[in-house]
């Protein structure tokens, strides 16, 4: 894989995935207007399956969009499975896309739209209702597929989306927000889906913000923020990432003034700050790895009593925070 | 408190009365439709016609003092308005036909430049305004706030009132005003002070319908197209009617009763004709008749079907 | 070697895309056409049909005994070929096309549906075709029952001669202005139908009855000197000097000017929503 020239973190996705190229983007940026959509982006992914994640807003959606040749870059280049997809659109038989906007055809029947769909991409009428039959009973839609598009729940119509993206089994499927409007069971039945897809050695990009269910299905991350890539990785590597950075902890219990003593004596604590009733303690410290041997060794020696233990920012939105304040050189590495 | 009660709390502060509560819905919907670019630059091309009918009014009245400024005028009336007598009496006498002469012009510029406006500008905004919430849902946001779908209607059928009268009202009041400022002496006011009055009549009886019937259209699909379609075919279809019906090409030079006969009776199949039939009347250009009668009674019964038909749809749809 | 195998693979390449074009444009058109059969749609297409054999029907009725006596074949030739060419090749195949036509991409991109089509190899021109062949179907299938409706209120001579030229301007009718309303649609997506709307107000009605040379540059020159022709109409006894309004000189240039229209159009609307790109989010209202 390629360095990211502007990304904070690059590491390698798994050898065990394919050496082909999946989508190349070299310094790829996208305007709207006076709007950044994303930002001199520049990466280059292998064969497999992955997690766009950011939050509503970060850049997802255009990316998407680029990679599915709806958007063209206002700057830069960039190739899906080795071609451009807006000048070379017949790469686009081998992508599938399940985009985040609902569909609004209210009088016709999802059964008809799928196999519209499907002959877009050159199949005949009768293949395309084959494959249509067989997407559809894929995602539990067969028995409610004749229904107009306008008496099903949103879960009916998220399937019914996934079922045209993967009807014509493309190689590279392209998900944007598959989950909104499912219910539980609807997730779980759609990531058992998405793993069997991923497992078939087919490539699968999908974008959420919600880290878990991304997690779910790959191990593999793209993490994406106003526009930029923040970091490529596993979600192991996300979280070593996490561990060694800069952070804040919160420790609970009743002898928080005597841990509070032994930790202003230490050169790797930014500051302590201890609560009005002295039983929360929250702590900077630069060095966190130092920080989580030197609490359970006084644990032991002094006998503190600790009930809670827990990071201040330990979710995706503090770890985009943390590596944004590193991109911009506010926070060392 | 019962769980069950977290979220049907009755509200114990103060609420705003009723009657400023569609207001509500009204601006922020003119603050989303203003957000078009197209209707902007269009209001500002529908204010043009204000400038030719302001020159008008400054010939008029300067005509007075300076004999040789009456010529335009009376052309406007002999060619345009096809009003001979009208015209002559301008050249000979104008000061005696002053509330004719401004009421003619004031009806000329709601019938010809603002009467099409009207229709385009309605076409461009008003089909959107409900079915977009209808497809969008955004209509439960409203009407889980305490604001009946009357309200609620009557809040988006004033987007429509404000924008026409944008364009029609406001410039025929300015127009007037600058008629009395342009004219020799104030005794001008004391023979047209009753057209001020004329133009809201006007203003009412073009505006209301038009909303309603649009509102009406909007309502009755959650796709926008087919309420503009609806919206230009009424029109569209309405004038040809008018135009095949009266038209004199099936006995060309003949003496057919039908020519004659039925061009008052097919004024009621259009929208544009009827409304400028009444419109004449308001500026006392034309006498209350029995086809008056019928022609209004036609209009009043078109706006309440509409705004009956709207409320029910939206109504129907709370019951979901 | 390698030049040959360069060139079999765009050969194969395009015959890829020609298939996709030739599935999708047939797919779409198969699913428009089941869409234009919903209730509420064949409910407009009988009222456009009708619509004209109402008038006509309602002035066949008004026109008394003494002025049919009075009348003169020729006088009634030309009222009720104009009634109809008005009411028939213009208003229906207009509506229709308004309906149909103009909003080629706005109901894409109120259904949220655009991007599904932009996605697939050519899915953005089979969308425009499949869509613009129901669009001429719909239209012309009610602008000749129209025709056949009406023509028997006509008091013309030769009555099936009239419903064969209705018919035939119908055609050419839906199929120029499809093209034209297409093209509308895909520039102006958003207020796509108030622009059709004020483009055939001012060029192909207003601007039809000024003396100019504009004029001839309308869709609706074309398809009045082309009726002119087939029903022998003598325009000189009514509009004094009738060139500026029609052109009887030769059929074949009428034909090749509508051809030329419509694909340049169309043309030109393929190439704007090939090469352009509409926001993949809609707007608030």
């Amino acid at each position: 894989m390629e360095s990211n020239s502007n990304a904070i973190e690059t590491s390698p996705i798994p050898q065990s995935r394919s050496s082909q190229s999946l989508v190349s983007l070299s310094h790829v940026t996208r305007f709207y207007g006076t709007v950044i959509g994303v930002n001199d982006l520049t990466f280059d992914l292998p064969i497999g399956a992955y997690g766009l994640v950011g939050p509503n807003g970060a850049g997802k959606s255009t990316l998407i969009g680029l990679l599915t040749g709806a958007l063209s870059p206002s700057i830069g280049s960039l190739r899906v499975l080795g071609k451009n997809p807006r000048t070379e659109p017949s790469v686009l038989h081998r992508v599938g896309l399940c985009p985040a906007t609902d569909i609004l055809l209210p009088n016709v029947s999802g059964y008809d739209w799928i196999v519209q769909q499907i002959c877009m991409t050159g199949i005949s009428i009768r293949k395309s209702r084959s494959l249509t039959d067989r997407a559809l009973e894929a995602v539990g839609m067969t028995a409610d597929c004749k229904r107009p598009i306008g008496t099903y729940s949103l879960g009916m119509r998220q399937r019914c989306k996934i079922a045209q993206a993967i009807a014509h089994e493309p190689d590279l499927l392209i998900l944007d927000e598959p989950f909104n409007g499912l219910d539980p069971i609807g997730r779980h039945e759609m990531s058992d889906l998405l793993r069997r897809w991923a497992g078939e050695g087919r490539s699968v990009l999908l974008a959420s913000h919600v880290l878990h269910e991304v997690e779910g299905i790959t191990d593999a991350f793209l993490l994406i923020f106003g526009g930029r890539l923040l970091a490529i990785g596993t979600a192991g590597e996300l979280r070593g990432m996490l561990a060694e950075l800069p952070r804040e902890v919160i420790v609970e219990g009743p002898d928080m003034p005597q841990l509070a003593e032994r930790l202003v004596s230490q050169a790797w604590i930014d500051f302590v700050k201890l609560s009005e009733d002295r039983t929360l303690l929250r702590i900077a410290a630069r060095e966190p790895i130092d920080l989580y041997q030197s609490l359970s060794r006084w644990v032991i020696e002094d006998g503190l009593r600790v009930t809670r233990l827990h990071g201040a920012d330990g979710d995706l939105a503090s770890l985009f925070r943390i590596l944004v304040s590193r991109h911009r050189g506010q926070m060392k590495w | 408190m019962a769980i069950l009660d977290l979220g049907y709390r009755e509200w114990r502060g103060d609420r705003t009365s009723r009657a400023t509560r569609w207001p509500v819905v009204a601006s922020s919907s003119i603050s989303l439709v203003w957000r078009a670019f197209w209707l902007r630059r269009l209001m500002i091309f529908a204010m043009l016609p204000t400038g030719i009918i302001l020159l008008l009014f400054f010939l008029y009245e300067q005509g007075l003092e300076y004999r040789e400024l009456r010529q335009p005028v009376a052309a406007f009336l002999r060619g345009t308005m096809q009003n001979d007598q009208l015209s002559r009496l301008v050249i000979e006498d104008p000061a005696t036909v002053r509330h004719e002469v401004w009421s003619l012009m004031l009806y000329w510029f709601f019938r010809y430049p603002q009467g099409v406006l009207s229709v385009i500008v309605v076409g461009m905004t008003g089909p959107r305004l409900v079915s977009y919430d209808l497809r969008s849902r955004a209509y439960l946001l409203y009407l889980s706030r305490p604001l009946t779908p009357l309200e609620y209607l009557i809040g988006k059928m004033a987007v429509l009132w404000f924008l026409l009268a944008l364009i029609t009202t406001v410039p025929a009041m300015l127009v007037y005003f600058a008629g009395l400022l342009l004219s020799p002496n104030l005794n001008a006011f004391l023979v047209t002070w009753d057209l001020p009055f004329r133009i809201l009549g006007v203003t009412a009886v073009t505006v209301i319908p038009l909303s309603a019937v649009c509102i009406c259209y909007s309502s009755l699909t959650s796709e926008s197209r087919f309420a503009t379609f609806a919206w230009f075919a009424t029109w569209i279809l309405g004038w040809v009617s008018y135009a095949i019906l009266t038209s004199g090409f099936l006995m060309r030079g003949r003496n057919s009763r039908f020519e004659i006969e039925s061009l008052n009776r097919w004024r009621l199949v259009s929208p544009y004709h009827i409304l400028d039939f009444i419109q004449s009347w308001i500026f006392g250009l034309r006498n209350f008749s029995g086809e008056m009668a019928v022609a209004l009674a036609l209009v009043s019964g078109v706006t309440i079907l509409s705004i009956f038909v709207a409320h029910r749809r939206i109504a129907s749809t709370l019951r979901k | 070697m390698v030049a040959n195998g360069v060139a079999s693979q765009s050969v194969r390449q395009y015959s890829s895309l020609a298939k996709c074009l030739f599935f999708g444009t047939l797919g779409v058109f198969r699913f428009e056409l089941r869409r234009s059969l919903l209730p509420t749609r064949l409910i407009g297409w009988l009222f456009l049909a009708a619509f004209p054999a109402i008038l006509l029907g309602i002035t066949y009725l008004q026109i008394d005994e003494v002025a049919r006596k009075d009348l003169r074949p020729n006088d009634l030739n030309f009222g009720f070929s104009l009634a109809m060419f008005l009411l028939i090749p213009q208003v229906v195949t207009v509506l229709g096309l308004m309906l149909w036509a103009t909003p080629i991409v706005n109901a894409e991109l109120e259904a949220q549906s655009w991007i599904y089509s932009v996605v697939r190899p050519v899915g953005k021109i089979s969308t425009v075709l499949g869509k613009y062949l129901v669009a001429v179907l719909w239209t012309s299938s009610a602008g000749i029952a129209a025709a056949t409706a009406s023509v028997g209120f006509t008091l013309v001579d030769d009555r099936v001669q009239l419903w064969w030229t209705m018919v035939r301007l119908v055609v050419l009718a839906t199929i120029t202005y499809g093209a034209l309303y297409v093209l509308i649609g895909t520039l102006f997506q958003k207020r796509s139908m108030v622009v059709a709307f004020l483009y055939t107000l001012i060029i192909e009605v207003a601007l039809s009855y000024v003396p100019a040379s504009l004029n001839k540059f309308t869709v609706g020159f074309r398809l009045k000197s082309l009726m002119a022709i087939w029903q022998d109409l003598r325009l000189d006894a009514v509009l004094g000097d009738s060139n500026f309004f029609v052109d009887t000189s030769a059929q074949w240039h009428h034909y090749l000017a509508l051809a030329a229209y419509a694909l340049i159009l169309l043309g030109v609307g393929i190439g704007r929503v090939w090469f352009g790109e509409y926001p993949l989010q809609p707007e608030a209202s």
